[in-house]
Protein backbone atom coordinates (compact mmCIF):
# COMPACT_ATOMS: atom_id res chain seq x y z
CA UNK A 1 0.00 0.00 0.00
CA UNK A 2 1.16 3.53 -0.69
CA UNK A 3 2.06 5.30 2.53
CA UNK A 4 1.55 8.97 3.30
CA UNK A 5 4.70 11.00 3.78
CA UNK A 6 5.29 14.60 4.76
CA UNK A 7 7.26 16.16 1.91
CA UNK A 8 8.33 19.62 0.81
CA UNK A 9 7.51 20.79 -2.72
CA UNK A 10 11.16 21.11 -3.69
CA UNK A 11 11.92 17.71 -2.25
CA UNK A 12 9.06 16.14 -4.22
CA UNK A 13 10.44 17.59 -7.46
CA UNK A 14 13.94 16.28 -6.75
CA UNK A 15 12.66 12.82 -5.77
CA UNK A 16 10.41 12.63 -8.83
CA UNK A 17 13.26 13.63 -11.14
CA UNK A 18 15.26 10.69 -9.78
CA UNK A 19 12.26 8.41 -10.27
CA UNK A 20 11.94 9.65 -13.87
CA UNK A 21 15.52 8.58 -14.61
CA UNK A 22 17.18 12.00 -14.57
CA UNK A 23 20.96 11.50 -14.45
CA UNK A 24 22.48 14.96 -14.76
CA UNK A 25 21.64 18.10 -12.82
CA UNK A 26 23.64 21.30 -13.10
CA UNK A 27 22.66 24.38 -11.19
CA UNK A 28 23.48 27.61 -9.47
CA UNK A 29 21.49 27.41 -6.21
CA UNK A 30 18.91 30.15 -5.74
CA UNK A 31 16.05 30.69 -3.28
CA UNK A 32 13.32 29.40 -3.39
CA UNK A 33 14.50 26.39 -5.42
CA UNK A 34 17.70 25.62 -3.49
CA UNK A 35 16.56 22.38 -1.83
CA UNK A 36 16.26 20.73 -5.26
CA UNK A 37 19.95 21.09 -6.09
CA UNK A 38 20.94 20.50 -2.47
CA UNK A 39 19.12 17.19 -2.45
CA UNK A 40 20.21 16.11 -5.91
CA UNK A 41 23.85 16.92 -5.17
CA UNK A 42 23.67 14.40 -2.35
CA UNK A 43 21.53 11.76 -4.03
CA UNK A 44 22.46 11.69 -7.73
CA UNK A 45 25.75 9.77 -7.37
CA UNK A 46 23.90 6.85 -5.77
CA UNK A 47 21.63 6.78 -8.84
CA UNK A 48 24.62 6.63 -11.21
CA UNK A 49 24.23 10.32 -12.02
CA UNK A 50 26.17 13.54 -11.57
CA UNK A 51 25.43 16.91 -10.04
CA UNK A 52 27.60 19.86 -10.90
CA UNK A 53 27.40 23.34 -9.38
CA UNK A 54 28.26 25.82 -12.12
CA UNK A 55 29.48 29.40 -11.99
CA UNK A 56 26.10 30.76 -13.09
CA UNK A 57 22.78 29.86 -14.64
CA UNK A 58 23.96 30.30 -18.23
CA UNK A 59 26.58 27.63 -17.71
CA UNK A 60 24.08 25.44 -15.84
CA UNK A 61 21.63 25.23 -18.72
CA UNK A 62 24.58 24.73 -21.09
CA UNK A 63 25.64 21.66 -19.11
CA UNK A 64 22.22 20.06 -19.21
CA UNK A 65 21.79 20.64 -22.94
CA UNK A 66 25.16 18.95 -23.48
CA UNK A 67 24.30 16.06 -21.17
CA UNK A 68 20.96 15.56 -22.89
CA UNK A 69 22.58 15.65 -26.34
CA UNK A 70 24.74 12.80 -25.05
CA UNK A 71 21.55 10.90 -24.20
CA UNK A 72 21.08 11.57 -20.48
CA UNK A 73 17.92 13.02 -18.99
CA UNK A 74 18.97 16.31 -17.47
CA UNK A 75 17.51 19.18 -15.46
CA UNK A 76 18.28 22.42 -13.71
CA UNK A 77 16.45 24.28 -10.93
CA UNK A 78 16.23 28.03 -10.61
CA UNK A 79 14.11 31.08 -9.87
CA UNK A 80 13.36 34.40 -11.64
CA UNK A 81 16.82 35.98 -11.82
CA UNK A 82 18.40 32.71 -12.95
CA UNK A 83 15.57 31.88 -15.33
CA UNK A 84 16.13 35.24 -17.03
CA UNK A 85 19.77 34.33 -17.60
CA UNK A 86 18.81 30.99 -19.12
CA UNK A 87 16.60 32.44 -21.83
CA UNK A 88 19.03 32.39 -24.72
CA UNK A 89 19.97 28.74 -24.26
CA UNK A 90 16.34 27.84 -23.57
CA UNK A 91 15.61 29.07 -27.10
CA UNK A 92 18.65 27.16 -28.36
CA UNK A 93 17.43 23.90 -26.79
CA UNK A 94 14.01 24.42 -28.39
CA UNK A 95 15.61 25.19 -31.77
CA UNK A 96 17.93 22.17 -31.81
CA UNK A 97 15.24 19.97 -30.20
CA UNK A 98 17.32 18.67 -27.30
CA UNK A 99 15.00 17.73 -24.41
CA UNK A 100 15.67 19.40 -21.05
CA UNK A 101 13.62 20.07 -17.91
CA UNK A 102 13.87 23.39 -16.07
CA UNK A 103 12.27 23.92 -12.70
CA UNK A 104 11.43 27.58 -12.06
CA UNK A 105 10.16 28.36 -8.56
CA UNK A 106 8.73 31.82 -9.23
CA UNK A 107 9.53 34.50 -6.64
CA UNK A 108 8.72 38.16 -6.37
CA UNK A 109 10.25 40.11 -9.27
CA UNK A 110 11.33 42.09 -11.20
CA UNK A 111 15.11 41.91 -10.80
CA UNK A 112 16.32 40.52 -7.46
CA UNK A 113 12.82 41.25 -6.15
CA UNK A 114 12.04 39.18 -3.07
CA UNK A 115 13.59 35.75 -2.70
CA UNK A 116 11.29 34.24 -0.08
CA UNK A 117 7.94 35.35 -1.48
CA UNK A 118 5.75 34.02 -4.29
CA UNK A 119 4.68 35.54 -7.60
CA UNK A 120 3.24 34.26 -10.86
CA UNK A 121 5.14 36.72 -12.99
CA UNK A 122 7.07 34.45 -15.36
CA UNK A 123 4.20 33.12 -17.47
CA UNK A 124 5.11 35.23 -20.48
CA UNK A 125 8.86 34.92 -19.98
CA UNK A 126 8.55 31.15 -20.08
CA UNK A 127 7.16 31.29 -23.61
CA UNK A 128 8.56 34.54 -24.99
CA UNK A 129 11.74 35.17 -22.99
CA UNK A 130 14.11 34.16 -25.78
CA UNK A 131 14.30 35.93 -29.10
CA UNK A 132 12.40 34.56 -32.05
CA UNK A 133 9.62 32.03 -31.74
CA UNK A 134 10.18 28.53 -30.44
CA UNK A 135 8.16 25.84 -28.64
CA UNK A 136 8.02 25.11 -24.91
CA UNK A 137 5.83 23.10 -22.64
CA UNK A 138 5.13 24.57 -19.18
CA UNK A 139 3.34 22.74 -16.37
CA UNK A 140 1.93 24.39 -13.22
CA UNK A 141 1.52 22.10 -10.20
CA UNK A 142 -0.81 23.20 -7.43
CA UNK A 143 0.03 20.67 -4.72
CA UNK A 144 3.14 18.88 -3.54
CA UNK A 145 1.73 15.56 -4.72
CA UNK A 146 1.03 17.03 -8.14
CA UNK A 147 4.53 18.53 -8.22
CA UNK A 148 5.85 14.98 -7.90
CA UNK A 149 3.61 13.59 -10.64
CA UNK A 150 4.07 16.51 -13.03
CA UNK A 151 7.85 16.30 -12.72
CA UNK A 152 7.65 12.78 -14.11
CA UNK A 153 5.26 14.05 -16.80
CA UNK A 154 7.71 16.87 -17.58
CA UNK A 155 10.49 14.40 -18.37
CA UNK A 156 8.11 12.21 -20.36
CA UNK A 157 6.82 15.07 -22.52
CA UNK A 158 10.30 16.46 -22.98
CA UNK A 159 11.64 13.13 -24.24
CA UNK A 160 8.59 12.36 -26.35
CA UNK A 161 8.42 15.72 -28.13
CA UNK A 162 12.13 16.67 -27.99
CA UNK A 163 11.35 20.00 -26.39
CA UNK A 164 12.27 21.97 -23.25
CA UNK A 165 9.71 21.56 -20.47
CA UNK A 166 9.43 24.11 -17.68
CA UNK A 167 7.97 23.12 -14.32
CA UNK A 168 6.51 26.49 -13.41
CA UNK A 169 5.81 26.51 -9.67
CA UNK A 170 6.16 29.30 -7.15
CA UNK A 171 7.70 29.98 -3.75
CA UNK A 172 4.62 28.72 -1.89
CA UNK A 173 4.65 25.32 -3.51
CA UNK A 174 8.46 25.15 -3.32
CA UNK A 175 8.51 25.59 0.44
CA UNK A 176 5.33 24.10 1.87
CA UNK A 177 5.31 20.55 3.13
CA UNK A 178 2.24 18.40 2.55
CA UNK A 179 1.13 14.93 3.45
CA UNK A 180 1.32 13.15 0.09
CA UNK A 181 1.20 9.67 -1.39
CA UNK A 182 4.21 8.76 -3.50
CA UNK A 183 3.16 6.51 -6.38
CA UNK A 184 4.79 3.08 -6.65
CA UNK A 185 7.50 3.06 -9.30
CA UNK A 186 5.57 0.54 -11.43
CA UNK A 187 2.40 2.64 -11.40
CA UNK A 188 3.57 5.37 -13.78
CA UNK A 189 4.91 5.31 -17.30
CA UNK A 190 8.47 6.41 -18.08
CA UNK A 191 8.96 7.61 -21.63
CA UNK A 192 12.40 7.70 -23.21
CA UNK A 193 13.22 9.50 -26.45
CA UNK A 194 13.06 7.45 -29.63
CA UNK A 195 16.32 5.80 -30.56
CA UNK A 196 15.41 3.94 -33.74
CA UNK A 197 17.33 6.09 -36.21
CA UNK A 198 18.00 4.61 -39.67
CA UNK A 199 21.60 3.57 -40.43
CA UNK A 200 24.14 6.39 -40.62
CA UNK A 201 24.25 6.32 -44.46
CA UNK A 202 20.54 7.16 -44.64
CA UNK A 203 20.33 9.25 -41.48
CA UNK A 204 19.33 12.92 -41.51
CA UNK A 205 18.91 14.25 -37.94
CA UNK A 206 16.02 16.63 -38.58
CA UNK A 207 14.14 14.61 -41.18
CA UNK A 208 10.88 13.79 -39.44
CA UNK A 209 8.13 11.24 -39.97
CA UNK A 210 4.39 11.79 -39.44
CA UNK A 211 4.96 12.58 -35.73
CA UNK A 212 6.95 15.70 -36.58
CA UNK A 213 9.53 14.73 -33.95
CA UNK A 214 13.20 14.18 -34.89
CA UNK A 215 15.24 11.19 -33.75
CA UNK A 216 18.55 12.35 -32.29
CA UNK A 217 20.71 9.43 -31.11
CA UNK A 218 23.09 10.15 -28.20
CA UNK A 219 26.13 12.10 -29.35
CA UNK A 220 29.23 10.01 -28.76
CA UNK A 221 27.27 6.85 -29.44
CA UNK A 222 28.46 6.36 -33.03
CA UNK A 223 26.22 8.62 -35.09
CA UNK A 224 27.75 11.70 -36.70
CA UNK A 225 25.47 14.65 -37.19
CA UNK A 226 25.37 18.39 -36.79
CA UNK A 227 23.44 20.37 -34.18
CA UNK A 228 23.11 24.07 -34.89
CA UNK A 229 21.12 26.98 -33.51
CA UNK A 230 21.18 28.43 -37.00
CA UNK A 231 18.28 27.80 -39.30
CA UNK A 232 18.67 24.28 -40.61
CA UNK A 233 16.92 21.79 -42.82
CA UNK A 234 16.86 18.00 -42.51
CA UNK A 235 20.65 17.77 -42.47
CA UNK A 236 20.99 19.99 -39.43
CA UNK A 237 23.58 22.23 -41.07
CA UNK A 238 23.06 26.00 -41.41
CA UNK A 239 20.91 26.78 -44.45
CA UNK A 240 19.35 30.18 -45.01
CA UNK A 241 17.39 29.43 -48.15
CA UNK A 242 13.97 31.16 -47.79
CA UNK A 243 12.09 27.86 -48.08
CA UNK A 244 14.30 26.29 -45.38
CA UNK A 245 13.72 29.22 -43.00
CA UNK A 246 10.00 28.90 -43.58
CA UNK A 247 10.06 25.12 -43.12
CA UNK A 248 12.32 25.11 -40.04
CA UNK A 249 10.32 27.70 -38.08
CA UNK A 250 7.00 26.17 -39.07
CA UNK A 251 8.10 22.68 -38.12
CA UNK A 252 9.49 23.39 -34.64
CA UNK A 253 6.53 25.60 -33.73
CA UNK A 254 3.80 23.37 -35.11
CA UNK A 255 4.97 20.09 -33.59
CA UNK A 256 3.29 20.72 -30.22
CA UNK A 257 0.07 21.88 -31.89
CA UNK A 258 -0.09 18.51 -33.62
CA UNK A 259 -0.02 16.76 -30.23
CA UNK A 260 -2.15 19.32 -28.33
CA UNK A 261 -4.49 16.72 -26.83
CA UNK A 262 -1.63 14.71 -25.37
CA UNK A 263 0.05 17.76 -23.83
CA UNK A 264 -2.73 20.05 -22.64
CA UNK A 265 -4.17 19.15 -19.24
CA UNK A 266 -6.85 20.98 -17.25
CA UNK A 267 -9.00 20.16 -14.21
CA UNK A 268 -12.65 21.20 -14.40
CA UNK A 269 -15.69 21.33 -12.13
CA UNK A 270 -18.88 22.39 -13.87
CA UNK A 271 -22.27 23.36 -12.44
CA UNK A 272 -25.47 23.39 -14.44
CA UNK A 273 -26.39 26.86 -15.76
CA UNK A 274 -23.58 28.68 -14.02
CA UNK A 275 -22.97 32.27 -15.07
CA UNK A 276 -19.55 32.63 -13.43
CA UNK A 277 -16.34 30.66 -13.81
CA UNK A 278 -13.11 30.90 -11.84
CA UNK A 279 -9.96 30.11 -13.83
CA UNK A 280 -6.73 29.60 -11.89
CA UNK A 281 -3.37 27.83 -11.99
CA UNK A 282 -0.47 26.90 -9.73
CA UNK A 283 -0.74 27.46 -6.00
CA UNK A 284 -3.45 30.11 -6.57
CA UNK A 285 -5.74 27.35 -7.83
CA UNK A 286 -5.99 25.92 -4.30
CA UNK A 287 -7.74 28.91 -2.68
CA UNK A 288 -9.65 29.40 -5.95
CA UNK A 289 -11.11 25.91 -5.71
CA UNK A 290 -11.89 26.46 -2.03
CA UNK A 291 -13.73 29.69 -2.90
CA UNK A 292 -15.73 27.98 -5.67
CA UNK A 293 -16.78 25.21 -3.27
CA UNK A 294 -17.76 27.81 -0.68
CA UNK A 295 -19.84 29.67 -3.28
CA UNK A 296 -21.60 26.47 -4.34
CA UNK A 297 -22.36 25.66 -0.69
CA UNK A 298 -23.94 29.10 -0.46
CA UNK A 299 -26.13 28.54 -3.49
CA UNK A 300 -24.08 30.37 -6.13
CA UNK A 301 -23.35 28.31 -9.22
CA UNK A 302 -19.72 28.68 -10.27
CA UNK A 303 -17.58 26.71 -12.72
CA UNK A 304 -13.95 26.02 -11.92
CA UNK A 305 -11.14 25.41 -14.36
CA UNK A 306 -7.52 24.87 -13.40
CA UNK A 307 -4.84 25.08 -16.04
CA UNK A 308 -2.28 22.34 -15.42
CA UNK A 309 -0.53 22.88 -18.76
CA UNK A 310 0.05 26.61 -19.26
CA UNK A 311 2.09 26.33 -22.50
CA UNK A 312 0.83 25.42 -25.04
CA UNK A 313 -2.02 27.56 -23.71
CA UNK A 314 -5.25 25.50 -23.27
CA UNK A 315 -7.24 27.78 -25.57
CA UNK A 316 -9.80 25.16 -26.60
CA UNK A 317 -10.73 24.33 -23.01
CA UNK A 318 -10.84 28.02 -22.10
CA UNK A 319 -13.10 28.79 -25.09
CA UNK A 320 -15.43 26.00 -23.97
CA UNK A 321 -15.78 27.55 -20.52
CA UNK A 322 -16.34 30.98 -22.07
CA UNK A 323 -19.29 29.61 -24.03
CA UNK A 324 -20.89 28.37 -20.78
CA UNK A 325 -20.62 31.47 -18.59
CA UNK A 326 -20.91 35.27 -18.73
CA UNK A 327 -17.91 36.15 -16.59
CA UNK A 328 -14.57 34.50 -15.91
CA UNK A 329 -12.67 35.49 -12.78
CA UNK A 330 -8.89 35.04 -13.07
CA UNK A 331 -6.99 35.40 -9.76
CA UNK A 332 -3.23 35.71 -10.20
CA UNK A 333 -0.19 36.75 -8.17
CA UNK A 334 1.00 39.30 -10.74
CA UNK A 335 0.29 42.90 -11.72
CA UNK A 336 -0.78 42.73 -15.37
CA UNK A 337 -2.84 39.57 -15.37
CA UNK A 338 -0.60 37.53 -17.64
CA UNK A 339 -2.97 34.58 -17.90
CA UNK A 340 -6.06 36.83 -17.90
CA UNK A 341 -4.63 38.38 -21.07
CA UNK A 342 -4.20 34.96 -22.67
CA UNK A 343 -7.78 34.09 -21.72
CA UNK A 344 -9.08 37.26 -23.37
CA UNK A 345 -7.08 36.50 -26.49
CA UNK A 346 -8.41 32.94 -26.63
CA UNK A 347 -12.10 33.68 -26.09
CA UNK A 348 -12.39 36.77 -28.32
CA UNK A 349 -15.10 38.42 -26.25
CA UNK A 350 -17.23 35.31 -25.67
CA UNK A 351 -17.28 36.17 -21.95
CA UNK A 352 -16.09 39.03 -19.78
CA UNK A 353 -12.77 38.50 -18.02
CA UNK A 354 -12.56 39.85 -14.45
CA UNK A 355 -9.05 40.11 -13.06
CA UNK A 356 -8.02 39.76 -9.43
CA UNK A 357 -4.34 40.54 -9.05
CA UNK A 358 -2.37 40.39 -5.82
CA UNK A 359 1.28 41.41 -5.79
CA UNK A 360 2.08 41.86 -2.09
CA UNK A 361 4.14 38.70 -1.81
CA UNK A 362 1.39 37.17 0.33
CA UNK A 363 -0.63 34.23 -0.93
CA UNK A 364 -4.18 34.72 -2.17
CA UNK A 365 -6.71 33.48 0.41
CA UNK A 366 -9.99 31.60 -0.13
CA UNK A 367 -11.94 34.46 1.39
CA UNK A 368 -10.50 37.03 -1.04
CA UNK A 369 -11.56 35.02 -4.08
CA UNK A 370 -14.93 34.24 -2.51
CA UNK A 371 -15.51 37.98 -2.00
CA UNK A 372 -14.74 38.58 -5.69
CA UNK A 373 -17.28 35.91 -6.66
CA UNK A 374 -19.89 37.60 -4.47
CA UNK A 375 -19.18 40.98 -6.09
CA UNK A 376 -19.57 39.47 -9.57
CA UNK A 377 -22.78 37.73 -8.50
CA UNK A 378 -24.18 41.04 -7.23
CA UNK A 379 -23.19 42.79 -10.44
CA UNK A 380 -20.62 44.98 -8.70
CA UNK A 381 -17.80 43.66 -10.90
CA UNK B 1 -11.71 25.29 23.19
CA UNK B 2 -11.85 21.58 22.44
CA UNK B 3 -9.33 20.96 19.67
CA UNK B 4 -10.12 17.28 19.47
CA UNK B 5 -13.53 18.11 17.98
CA UNK B 6 -12.24 20.58 15.40
CA UNK B 7 -11.86 19.31 11.86
CA UNK B 8 -9.28 22.00 11.05
CA UNK B 9 -6.52 23.28 13.32
CA UNK B 10 -4.04 26.06 12.53
CA UNK B 11 -0.85 26.30 14.56
CA UNK B 12 2.01 28.81 14.54
CA UNK B 13 5.42 28.40 16.15
CA UNK B 14 7.42 31.59 16.45
CA UNK B 15 10.78 32.45 17.89
CA UNK B 16 14.32 33.20 16.86
CA UNK B 17 16.11 31.55 13.96
CA UNK B 18 18.10 28.65 15.40
CA UNK B 19 15.64 27.64 18.14
CA UNK B 20 14.42 24.70 16.09
CA UNK B 21 10.89 25.89 15.47
CA UNK B 22 10.74 24.58 11.92
CA UNK B 23 11.83 21.18 13.19
CA UNK B 24 9.22 21.31 15.98
CA UNK B 25 6.54 22.12 13.40
CA UNK B 26 7.61 19.28 11.13
CA UNK B 27 7.55 16.81 14.04
CA UNK B 28 4.08 17.89 15.15
CA UNK B 29 2.85 17.88 11.54
CA UNK B 30 4.16 14.37 10.98
CA UNK B 31 2.46 13.17 14.17
CA UNK B 32 -0.83 14.79 13.10
CA UNK B 33 -0.44 13.09 9.71
CA UNK B 34 -0.02 9.72 11.44
CA UNK B 35 -3.26 10.47 13.28
CA UNK B 36 -5.10 10.90 10.00
CA UNK B 37 -4.95 14.63 9.28
CA UNK B 38 -4.15 16.20 5.92
CA UNK B 39 -1.24 18.55 6.46
CA UNK B 40 0.31 21.69 5.07
CA UNK B 41 3.28 23.28 6.77
CA UNK B 42 5.08 26.48 5.87
CA UNK B 43 7.77 28.68 7.29
CA UNK B 44 8.89 32.26 7.08
CA UNK B 45 12.19 33.77 8.02
CA UNK B 46 13.48 37.25 8.59
CA UNK B 47 15.96 38.53 6.04
CA UNK B 48 18.68 37.17 8.33
CA UNK B 49 19.36 33.44 8.41
CA UNK B 50 19.70 33.50 12.19
CA UNK B 51 18.55 35.91 14.85
CA UNK B 52 15.46 37.47 13.27
CA UNK B 53 11.91 36.57 14.25
CA UNK B 54 10.97 33.43 12.35
CA UNK B 55 7.80 31.43 12.23
CA UNK B 56 6.68 27.98 11.20
CA UNK B 57 3.07 27.03 10.72
CA UNK B 58 0.82 24.02 10.33
CA UNK B 59 -2.64 23.60 8.88
CA UNK B 60 -4.10 20.21 9.82
CA UNK B 61 -7.49 19.21 8.50
CA UNK B 62 -9.64 16.12 8.12
CA UNK B 63 -10.77 17.59 4.78
CA UNK B 64 -9.04 18.97 1.67
CA UNK B 65 -6.95 22.07 2.49
CA UNK B 66 -7.44 25.15 0.30
CA UNK B 67 -5.70 28.00 2.12
CA UNK B 68 -1.97 27.46 1.96
CA UNK B 69 -0.95 29.60 4.91
CA UNK B 70 -2.20 30.41 8.39
CA UNK B 71 -3.92 33.73 8.99
CA UNK B 72 -4.97 33.63 12.66
CA UNK B 73 -3.81 30.47 14.46
CA UNK B 74 -5.79 28.34 16.90
CA UNK B 75 -2.56 27.61 18.76
CA UNK B 76 0.46 29.92 19.06
CA UNK B 77 3.78 28.81 20.53
CA UNK B 78 6.21 31.64 20.99
CA UNK B 79 9.75 31.42 22.31
CA UNK B 80 11.23 34.91 22.09
CA UNK B 81 10.32 38.47 22.96
CA UNK B 82 10.76 39.64 19.37
CA UNK B 83 8.51 36.87 18.08
CA UNK B 84 5.91 37.51 20.77
CA UNK B 85 5.87 41.21 19.88
CA UNK B 86 5.40 40.29 16.21
CA UNK B 87 2.92 37.41 16.44
CA UNK B 88 1.42 37.72 19.95
CA UNK B 89 -1.40 39.98 18.75
CA UNK B 90 -2.15 38.13 15.51
CA UNK B 91 -4.46 35.66 17.20
CA UNK B 92 -8.13 34.88 17.71
CA UNK B 93 -10.01 35.60 20.93
CA UNK B 94 -9.69 32.00 22.07
CA UNK B 95 -6.28 31.13 20.61
CA UNK B 96 -4.26 28.90 22.91
CA UNK B 97 -0.94 30.66 23.55
CA UNK B 98 2.09 28.86 24.97
CA UNK B 99 5.01 31.15 25.66
CA UNK B 100 8.41 30.90 27.24
CA UNK B 101 8.27 33.03 30.38
CA UNK B 102 12.03 32.70 30.86
CA UNK B 103 12.57 34.73 27.66
CA UNK B 104 9.48 36.95 27.47
CA UNK B 105 9.00 39.84 29.92
CA UNK B 106 6.03 39.20 32.20
CA UNK B 107 4.72 42.77 31.85
CA UNK B 108 4.27 42.23 28.11
CA UNK B 109 2.20 39.06 28.53
CA UNK B 110 -1.56 39.51 28.26
CA UNK B 111 -3.54 38.10 31.13
CA UNK B 112 -5.94 35.44 29.87
CA UNK B 113 -6.86 31.88 30.74
CA UNK B 114 -5.80 30.87 27.23
CA UNK B 115 -2.25 32.08 27.79
CA UNK B 116 0.15 29.59 29.33
CA UNK B 117 3.39 31.24 30.40
CA UNK B 118 5.90 28.45 31.10
CA UNK B 119 9.63 28.83 31.91
CA UNK B 120 10.58 26.35 29.16
CA UNK B 121 14.17 27.37 28.43
CA UNK B 122 15.11 27.64 32.11
CA UNK B 123 13.54 24.29 32.97
CA UNK B 124 15.19 22.49 30.08
CA UNK B 125 18.57 23.95 31.03
CA UNK B 126 18.14 22.98 34.69
CA UNK B 127 16.83 19.49 34.06
CA UNK B 128 18.79 18.48 30.97
CA UNK B 129 21.89 20.66 31.10
CA UNK B 130 21.35 22.16 27.63
CA UNK B 131 18.78 24.47 26.09
CA UNK B 132 18.85 22.73 22.70
CA UNK B 133 15.68 20.62 23.09
CA UNK B 134 13.52 23.55 24.29
CA UNK B 135 11.61 23.28 20.99
CA UNK B 136 10.65 19.69 21.79
CA UNK B 137 9.79 20.64 25.38
CA UNK B 138 7.30 23.17 23.99
CA UNK B 139 5.71 20.34 21.98
CA UNK B 140 5.19 18.40 25.22
CA UNK B 141 3.35 21.35 26.75
CA UNK B 142 1.34 21.87 23.55
CA UNK B 143 0.17 18.26 23.48
CA UNK B 144 -0.49 18.28 27.22
CA UNK B 145 -2.82 21.23 26.94
CA UNK B 146 -4.46 20.69 23.57
CA UNK B 147 -4.50 16.86 23.23
CA UNK B 148 -4.56 17.37 19.46
CA UNK B 149 -2.33 14.41 18.76
CA UNK B 150 -1.59 11.06 20.34
CA UNK B 151 1.53 10.70 22.50
CA UNK B 152 2.49 7.63 20.51
CA UNK B 153 2.51 9.40 17.16
CA UNK B 154 4.40 12.32 18.59
CA UNK B 155 7.11 10.14 20.14
CA UNK B 156 7.45 8.32 16.82
CA UNK B 157 7.71 11.60 14.92
CA UNK B 158 10.39 12.90 17.31
CA UNK B 159 12.53 9.81 16.79
CA UNK B 160 11.99 10.04 13.01
CA UNK B 161 13.20 13.59 12.78
CA UNK B 162 15.87 14.34 15.41
CA UNK B 163 19.51 13.20 14.98
CA UNK B 164 19.89 9.55 16.06
CA UNK B 165 22.17 10.24 19.03
CA UNK B 166 19.81 12.84 20.49
CA UNK B 167 16.62 10.75 20.55
CA UNK B 168 16.57 10.07 24.28
CA UNK B 169 17.30 13.64 25.41
CA UNK B 170 14.58 14.93 23.10
CA UNK B 171 12.10 12.39 24.46
CA UNK B 172 13.03 13.56 27.98
CA UNK B 173 12.46 17.16 26.94
CA UNK B 174 9.07 16.17 25.55
CA UNK B 175 8.05 14.42 28.79
CA UNK B 176 9.29 17.44 30.75
CA UNK B 177 7.05 19.76 28.75
CA UNK B 178 4.13 17.37 29.10
CA UNK B 179 4.64 17.12 32.88
CA UNK B 180 4.21 20.90 33.23
CA UNK B 181 0.57 20.47 32.37
CA UNK B 182 -1.44 18.65 34.95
Amino acid sequence: MNKKVLMQGNQAIAEAALAAGMKVCAGYPITPSTEVVELLSRKLPAYGGRFIQMEDEIASIGVIIGASAAGKKAMTATSGPGFSLMQELLGYAAMVEIPIVIYNAQRVGPSTGGATMPQQGDIMQTKWGSHGESPRIALCPSSVEEAYNLTITAFNLSEKYMVPVVILADEILAHIRESITIPESDSFEIINRRNNAPPQEEYLPYKVDHTGIPILPPLGGGYRYNISGMIHGDKGVPNLAPETIDYCIQRINSKLKKHYNDIVMVEKMEEENSKIAVLAYGSTARPAKGAVKMAIENGIKVDFIRLITIWPFPEREVREIARRVDKILVPEMNYEGQVAGLVKQSIEGAAEVVQFNKISGLPIYVEEIYNQIIKIERGEK
Amino acid sequence: MKFTEQEKIEIRFSGTGGQGLVLASIILAEALMMDGFNIITGESHGIEARGGASSAEIIASKKEIFDLSVTLPDILVTLSQQAYDKYGKKIKKDTLVILDSSLIKSESISDSENVHALPLTRLVREELGTTLPTNICSLGALVGISKIVSMDSLRKAILNRVPKNSGSINLKAFELGFSLIK
